[in-house]
């Protein structure tokens, strides 16, 4: 039998992180390994149980407090700091504005997609008082289905 | 045989809580979902409907397997009333996020059944047979003019809300959702219920539009730095807000009801991009802006200052166009 996956790797195989290769070679040997099956149950009970945990939400307003203050924040902020930092960002900043204006004036790319909106006013139908669960679902899921089906993996903004 | 009894016809507001308290039962069905949003370039109504298969557990449980005309399931939605999930079948993704209802809401929900009652007549009266079954039949009219009437067709016997359906009188504007068929008191396995999560295999999109964080009014107008009003023409009130990101661009998104019909007035930073193939006539209020039709009901946009604005219902345009007009 080949050599048992180590903790981290069930980690990232339960996380649905490892790429297809690792994926499929370590499936194929939990298929055949019983020990690794177990800690991988194991595993899974333990995730489970921090998922089942009572969440506290942060107040809606310091979340977006906090969400206006820290979005977009870099992690390189000290390398403005350092003045050699400027000469080869100030080219490309240069470059990338040239190309932004270039772009915009070939399509109406700063426009916003309306799906989110729409995925957010169903959403707040759904919340109503007399929803038709099942009308309101159908509509809901296909605009939150546009929105995020081509997002990458996370969240998307 | 002799004819069975006449019942009573129940009180209104006692059939309309009853219908909207959780199920009592267990059940599974299908159910088909109509759409009609406008009309064509051409003067063809446009229309969609999906069929789908439900299962309900109480008090929060459910399923729902959104299906292909071949029958076979092209998305799943599952709530535990806590969480909720939606499993894109082709693609293999899963978007999860917190479950409808599952957070407080900033209307108490006493308010929000005195705003209705306020602004619509109830009535009720005996119902044809639903999938089989004896109903009720609910019915809500609008107190102003330009509001969508709305009917629910109850079961008698568990109170499940077996045909609904919402239409402007004359207008091409209208939605329904029926059983085709329900088996109620079948117990419903706890497999079927399982939220997938981040610790479920598979690629996993934590979605914000499943988990809006509610601000009250003067939470929003901090955010925004307007004056959004608290009361709208056609009785509706500000229930709540939120605000979210799109392509990094903040989105506020003031909400109002008037206990039946929800209506959202959007402000944005940057234009957004509306269905091209969906415009609506001219009509005796002049608009603001463009005004198109979607499966949501009518989306209208229009800009003050820097500003823009879209508002989202399935309110008359005339409606809509007094609405815009006391928010500019």
């Amino acid at each position: 039998m080949k050599e048992h996956i180590v903790g981290e790797e069930i980690s990232a195989f339960l996380d649905g992180a490892l790429s297809g290769a690792a994926r499929a070679r370590a499936q194929a040997h939990l298929d055949d390994c019983g020990a690794c099956r177990r800690e991988l149950e194991s595993l899974r009970h333990v995730k489970r149980l921090l998922a089942a945990a009572p969440r506290r939400t942060l107040p809606a307003d310091l979340a977006l407090n906090l969400e206006h203050r820290y979005v977009g924040a870099r992690p390189w902020t000290a390398a403005f700091m350092n003045p050699a930092f400027w000469v080869p960002v100030g080219a490309v900043a240069a470059a990338a504005l040239a190309f932004s204006v270039w772009s915009r004036s070939l399509s109406p790319a700063g426009d916003l997609p309306l799906e989110p909106l729409l995925a957010a006013h169903e959403r707040y139908s759904a919340e109503a008082l007399v929803p038709e669960p099942n009308l309101v679902a159908s509509s809901y899921s296909d605009p939150l289905t546009l929105t995020y089906a081509d997002a990458a993996d996370g969240t998307t903004e | 045989m002799a004819p069975a009894p006449a019942r009573a016809l129940p009180e209104p507001e006692t059939l309309l809580d009853a219908a909207l308290a959780a199920p009592s039962v267990p059940y599974q069905g299908r159910v088909i979902v109509t759409q009609w949003y406008g009309r064509a370039a051409d003067g063809r109504l446009r229309s969609r409907a999906e069929e789908m298969r439900v299962y309900v557990r109480p008090p929060d449980q459910i399923r729902r397997e959104f299906l292909t005309p071949d029958g076979a399931a092209s998305r799943v939605l599952i709530s535990d009333g806590d969480q909720e999930s939606v499993r894109l079948i082709k693609s293999g993704r899963t978007i999860v996020g917190d479950a409808v209802g599952s957070g407080d809401k900033v209307l108490a929900p006493e308010l929000e059944r005195a705003t209705l009652l306020s602004n619509y007549d109830l009535s009720v009266s005996t119902g044809e047979t639903v999938a089989g079954r004896a109903t009720w039949r609910l019915s809500f009219a609008p107190k102003a003019a330009g509001k969508a009437r709305q009917t629910l067709w109850i079961d008698r016997d568990t109170k499940i809300v077996l045909r609904l359906k919402r239409w402007l009188p004359g207008r091409p504007f209208a939605s329904e959702a029926q059983f085709l068929s329900i088996s109620p008191r079948q117990a419903q396995s706890e497999e079927l219920f399982h939220v997938e999560d981040s610790t479920s295999a598979g690629s996993v999109v934590h979605a914000r539009a499943l988990a809006p964080r509610f601000l009250t009014l003067d939470q929003l107008r901090a955010r925004s730095g307007t004056t959004f009003p608290d009361k709208l023409p056609g009785g509706f009130i500000f229930e709540s807000a939120d605000v979210f990101l799109v392509r990094k661009s903040p989105v506020r998104h003031a909400r109002y009801t008037d206990g039946l019909t929800v209506l959202s007035v959007f402000q944005t930073d940057r234009p957004v991009r509306l269905p091209k193939n969906a415009a609506i006539p001219a009509g005796r209020e002049a608009l603001p802006g463009p005004l198109r039709a979607s499966t949501a009901g009518k989306v209208m946009q229009w800009r003050v200052g820097a500003r823009h604005y879209v508002m989202m219902s399935d309110v008359s345009r005339d409606l809509m166009a007094e609405i815009a007009k006391s928010l500019r």
